[in-house]
């Protein structure tokens, strides 16, 4: 008698235990966008809401620390299911080494919903294995109220720049608030600088440097450090540059104690939150001649891959293209202030954008970031040189050698 | 009965046997395998890890930025040993005597010991911002705003502001450990040499110090291993900046290992580093218990 209910209770139990287990999915999530947290937070309680049997436990930390932990739960097999990823050599390493799921074939990527960029963001061998959420431009956010009050039109060329930062510095405004302590800012005037003097004029220079036919060492670059290492010197950058940090540098601009912040537009909603009465829009810094082009920098900004590992991927794809569909993503995009990845979904402009948007963006004026194709830990050098490079404990001919000598070596 | 005594010794080492498993377990294993991974090539991720014999060890004698960490490192251990146990004994002999303000005093400076490093790391970080921070605002509104400096940007004065966390939390600390070693010396010894007619400074050369050899041996090896292994301060503060002044092992093995794909390279300056804290700890017990039997 016992033998002859248990067997079918047994087998109910089982099928109870399989379609709770198969419903009820935790997936968890982790991201370095603290700035756009809030967007995130509410577009993944929207998919719950939508989606009852699916938890998403979401953790957002900032970047100094997100690219070593990504490595070290790699490392130990420990991936989150959702991890944010960027296009940058780190994220392409782990992914030849198929920590990420491979999305090539998955019905998202295959829609062909993405532009170019975020289809090119984290591919590998031909394999897509991240998907980016949206686009950013690099420039000089500047309180259009200073610039007004002294008379100041937005620079075209480098020497019309010089003129802005002297005219600010001499009526006792910091013309440049951005911060060089923590390594990674300045990446930003360097991204706009190599777009301006570099890829404006030969988009498959990477392409050349990695064959060894363009050099760290040749002279524009030089030419880039040494109009850096000038504006630094001249004081534009205030006098405590070195010793300032990126969230300080954020709350400075918004409250006005500096005319220029020289970042991406992931701060938009930064600034609109510290002071929302802030006027401020963005240019590429010109490092270009009179008469040459300008470019701003336009790339991926984030985007998210899955984990290999990962036990929800069905869930994680679900939620992917939950992400992407016209409302949420709409949603998140107006929180955001980034720019659309997705075809065919646009959201009105954030106003401090407007200039980019009709005088580079429409115009196909943009180029990617310089860093793209470095070896990992290239950049993480890059951020040092320069600092020693600004602060005249190095020369610029030392440290472009430096650069060169670890590109060199660190191929793959 | 001989037999029977060996018998019962031998059953007697089979109960060390569980303590041997875990200290080998969790122990010898994590460094054999970290001694393992610095003979490679590995880059963290991958399943392969091709053996590539020294070449990790030879590297980093060509890597200057592994150079310029040692010294920092180095740089970084001799100071805040010495001058953490400067201070601890100062703080020591000035709380010596068992009074109601001396207690008050003694929380105040230990209580900088119990907090976590990051914490204090943060502190810091916010007094030496040359902005807002309190170091320069205090300086400002003392009139002395020409000696406001930028504290962690200033490449002249990253590596000493950041020195200057560790005493102020490690002082307390070791004032504890001098202030142990300080109730163990016998009031005899004092009043003998008083009566010989010994001077303060006498008294703490020939009786104080002679009396505290087991705190200072035990405090300069706990700080020297504990500078060397440095990591949280400057991970907050500088994060080896500005350039490459404050930079040190600790750094460099966690950005090779978690971010520049050389988990391997970045084992084999572990290994290196481990071998320094060895080399100095026994350079420092012989030096420290020269003439003594009792310490080791």
């Amino acid at each position: 008698m016992v033998k002859r209910t248990s067997v079918p209770l047994t087998a109910v139990m089982l099928l109870f235990g399989a379609f709770a287990s198969a419903q009820n999915v935790t997936l968890t999530m982790l991201d370095l966008n603290p700035e756009g947290a809030p967007f995130i937070t509410a577009l993944n309680e929207s998919f719950m809401a939508e989606n009852p049997n699916i938890t998403i436990e979401y953790e957002a930390m900032n970047s100094r620390q997100y690219d070593q932990r990504i490595q070290a739960l790699a490392a130990s097999g420990e991936l989150p299911d959702i991890i944010t990823t960027q296009m940058f050599p780190q994220y392409k390493e782990m992914a030849a080494n198929d920590l990420f799921m491979d999305l090539t074939d998955s019905q998202i990527v295959k829609s062909g919903i993405f532009d170019n960029i975020a289809a090119t963001c984290l591919v590998k061998n031909g394999k897509v294995y991240g998907v980016t959420w949206n686009h950013l431009a690099v420039g000089a956010f500047y309180n259009t109220d200073m610039f007004a009050k002294y008379k100041l039109k937005v620079p075209t060329n480098w020497d019309e720049f010089l003129n802005v930062c002297a005219v600010l510095k001499k009526n006792g405004i910091t013309p440049i608030v951005s911060d060089l302590g923590d390594g990674w800012c300045s990446m930003y005037i360097l991204n706009n600088a190599v777009g301006n003097l570099i890829y404006g004029k030969n988009p498959k220079y990477d392409e050349e440097l990695l064959a060894g036919k363009r050099k760290i060492t040749d002279p524009v670059w030089k030419d880039i450090f040494d109009k850096i290492k000038f504006i630094y010197d001249k004081g534009y950058y205030g006098s405590n540059p070195m010793g300032g940090k990126y969230e300080q540098s954020l709350s400075d601009f918004a409250n006005g104690k500096g005319a220029m912040h020289i970042i991406g537009t992931w701060v938009i909603p930064v600034f609109d939150q510290v002071n929302p009465s802030l006027k401020y829009s963005l240019f590429p810094v010109p490092f270009n001649k009179k008469g040459d082009p300008s470019y701003i920098t336009l790339e991926g900004e984030l985007g998210m891959s899955i984990a290999a590992t990962s036990k929800n991927q069905d869930a994680a794809l679900k939620y992917f293209e939950y992400f992407f569909s016209k409302k949420p993503y709409t949603a998140y995009l107006e929180g955001k202030k980034g720019f659309s990845a997705v075809k065919g979904i646009n959201v009105s402009f954030h106003p401090s954008v407007a200039y980019v948007v009709d005088n580079y963006l429409s115009k196909g004026k943009t180029t990617p970031y310089f860093t793209r194709s470095w070896p990992a830990g290239m950049d993480a050098l890059l951020f040092k040189v320069f600092q020693e490079v600004m602060m005249g404990t190095k020369t610029t001919p030392a440290a472009l050698d430096e650069l060169e000598k670890y590109l060199r070596a660190n191929l793959k | 009965m001989a037999k029977y005594t060996r018998t019962s010794e031998r059953i007697l080492y089979l109960f060390i046997l569980p303590a041997l498993a875990i200290y080998l377990f969790f122990y010898v294993y994590p460094m054999l395998t970290g001694l393992y991974y610095s003979l490679t090539s590995w880059d963290g991720m991958s399943k392969q890890k091709t053996f590539i014999g020294i070449k990790n060890y030879l590297d980093i004698l060509k890597d200057q930025y592994t150079r310029t960490a040692t010294v920092n490192t180095l740089i970084y251990t001799v100071v805040v040993t010495l001058f953490s146990n400067l201070i601890g004994l100062a703080l020591a002999l000035m709380l010596e005597r068992r009074t109601r303000t001396n207690n008050v005093f003694r929380t105040v400076f230990f209580v900088p010991a119990v907090l976590s490093p990051v914490v204090a790391a943060f502190i810091w970080k916010y007094m030496y911002s040359p902005e807002s921070g309190v170091i320069n605002s205090l300086l400002k509104a003392g009139s002395l705003g020409a000696l406001a400096q930028d504290w962690l940007g200033d490449p002249h004065l990253a590596l000493i502001s950041v020195m200057l966390v560790p005493l102020w939390q490690w002082g307390g600390n070791v004032m504890i450990v001098f202030l142990a070693g300080l109730m163990n010396i016998p009031e005899e010894q004092y009043e003998s040499a008083k009566i010989d007619g010994a001077s303060y400074f006498r008294r703490f050369i020939h009786v104080t110090l002679p009396g505290l050899r087991p705190a200072i041996v035990f405090n300069i090896i706990i700080s020297t291993i504990g500078s060397f292994k440095t990591f949280d301060f400057i991970f907050i503060l500088t994060y080896g900046s500005p350039g490459f002044t404050t930079e040190v092992l600790t750094l460099q093995i966690y950005k090779h290992a978690l971010y520049t794909a050389k988990f391997g390279y970045g084992s084999a300056v572990a290994v290196m580093l481990t071998l320094l804290i060895v080399l100095f700890t026994i350079a420092e017990l012989r030096v420290l218990t020269r003439n003594e039997d009792s310490y080791l």
